[in-house]
């Protein structure tokens, strides 16, 4: 199969255009696989017309062919446009960009739109607390507009360099959109800010919160007393320690190795998680939340 | 054809292994070992979870090698690439005695080996984290 799909591009002069790297012929269990990636995209459409021409005669022959064409883009430019507006002009929650693509001597443009939840994430991850939530986004205390670009830019490196059947086609599908979990991915937490917050759901959460606040009430430590609560924090790291033994880190080691913006986010979830507290709670114990 | 039940299951085994793939500043050779075989455990129950969530049959990635065509497939040549490169390393970390002895690698130099451990841990993450966020955005979509 290879072979002769090998000939037919060679014939048509397209075998130079080809992505030795990326391209790949497989036998699967019930099929073949023919992934053909181009170098440039001007080539796209005479690529594709061999690919199914040999599919045809493949599969009179009873053989099954199956196939993906696709070319190899970069970002070559990103501009912002501004708050997206749908069919009818109304605005959506979102802000939009305008990137264009390169494959060759072809271009394409797209657009990538940033949810409005994955606006509020990066303002979460970048200490902007007092903006989460805020419905439009303003150039002074906002995410700054290059860092929107930076990831925009980022973003579309990742939709490309997926190939397979996963592949995106810009030029079939020229509109994306950035959301909230693709945010995490490309703007990941540090292993021990996550060690650290997972440590505050399970010092405040349902099944130890009471435990914990009677613990704080006899040795009088305010909750919202952060530096002096963090030792607490410690015996409900996860990760692996032999019984008997001292933990192998302490949360003050982690918290101290944290960068200035992951601290003060740290501070600002712990914060947040102790108003989450039940009521009834905090009238039990009111000397620690008391002001 | 796989469920989203098959995909959660898949999706908390491969978290749950991932969590305990920790290299710590005292791991010794067998915990630094452990950890890399986990994490590549993670990635594959991974594979699995986005494999079902693309509707691939499990009699289509019942062994490793269907697995990785499957993904290599679907998700291009680079990403298979790395699979085996992470299955060779799996490999390496259960059964390779003389790797950390043998003349020309880490020496008996502990320390030198968990570094390196930590950058080949940091790389399966990055690779696992692909697909893990892939699947949560899928399972919180509906």
């Amino acid at each position: 199969m290879e072979t002769i799909l090998r000939d037919r591009l060679m014939a048509a002069g397209l075998v130079t255009a080809m992505n030795e790297e990326k391209s790949q012929f497989l036998d699967l269990s019930d099929a073949f696989f023919a992934e053909i990636v181009l170098n440039d995209g001007s080539k796209l459409a005479l690529t594709e017309q061999i690919v199914r021409n040999v599919k045809e005669e493949l599969k009179e022959k009873g053989v099954q062919l199956d196939s993906v064409v696709r070319a190899v883009w970069s970002v070559k430019d990103i501009q912002f446009i501004g708050p997206a507006r749908g069919v009818s002009g109304g605005l959506r929650a979102a802000l939009e960009f305008e990137a264009v693509l390169e494959s060759g001597s072809r271009d394409r443009t797209v657009s990538v739109e940033v949810t409005l939840a994955a606006l509020n994430k990066l303002r979460e991850k970048f200490g902007l607390s007092e903006r989460v939530g805020s419905p439009s986004w303003v150039r002074e205390g906002d995410v700054h507009e290059q860092t929107l670009k930076k990831l925009v830019g980022e973003f579309l490196d990742f939709q490309l360099s997926s190939g397979g059947t996963s592949y995106w086609d810009p030029i079939l599908f020229p509109r994306r959109e950035l959301t909230e979990p693709a945010v995490s991915y490309l703007v990941p937490d540090s292993k021990d800010f996550k060690q650290l917050r997972a440590a505050i759901d399970d010092l405040l959460g349902d099944y130890a919160v009471e435990y914990s606040l009677r613990d704080l009430a006899s040795r009088n430590v305010h909750i919202r007393d952060f530096e002096r609560v963090l030792p607490d924090l410690s015996s409900h790291l996860g990760g692996a320690y032999k019984p008997g033994e001292p933990f192998a880190v302490s949360a003050l080691t982690l918290f101290q190795a944290l960068g200035d913006l992951e601290r003060k986010r740290l501070r600002q979830y712990y914060s947040r998680k102790v108003e989450e507290i039940p009521e009834e709670l905090k009238q039990k114990y009111p000397r620690i939340f008391s002001n | 054809m796989p469920g989203r039940q098959e995909v959660r299951h898949h999706l908390r085994l491969a978290n749950g292994f991932m969590a305990t793939a920790v290299i710590a500043d005292d791991s010794n050779e067998f915990e630094i070992r452990n950890a890399l075989s986990r994490s590549y455990y993670a990635l594959f129950h991974a594979c699995h979870g986005w494999l079902a969530m693309k509707n691939v049959p499990q009699s289509r990635r019942k062994h490793r090698q269907p697995l990785f065509a499957e993904i290599q497939s679907k998700r291009g040549k680079e990403f298979g690439d790395r699979l085996e490169g992470f299955w060779f390393l799996r490999k390496k970390a259960d059964y390779d005695d003389p790797e950390l002895f043998r003349p020309g690698s880490f020496q008996g130099d502990l320390e030198r080996f968990r570094l390196s451990a930590r950058e080949d841990l940091g790389r399966v993450e990055k690779e696992f984290d692909s697909y893990a966020s892939e699947i949560e955005s899928f399972l919180e979509s509906r």
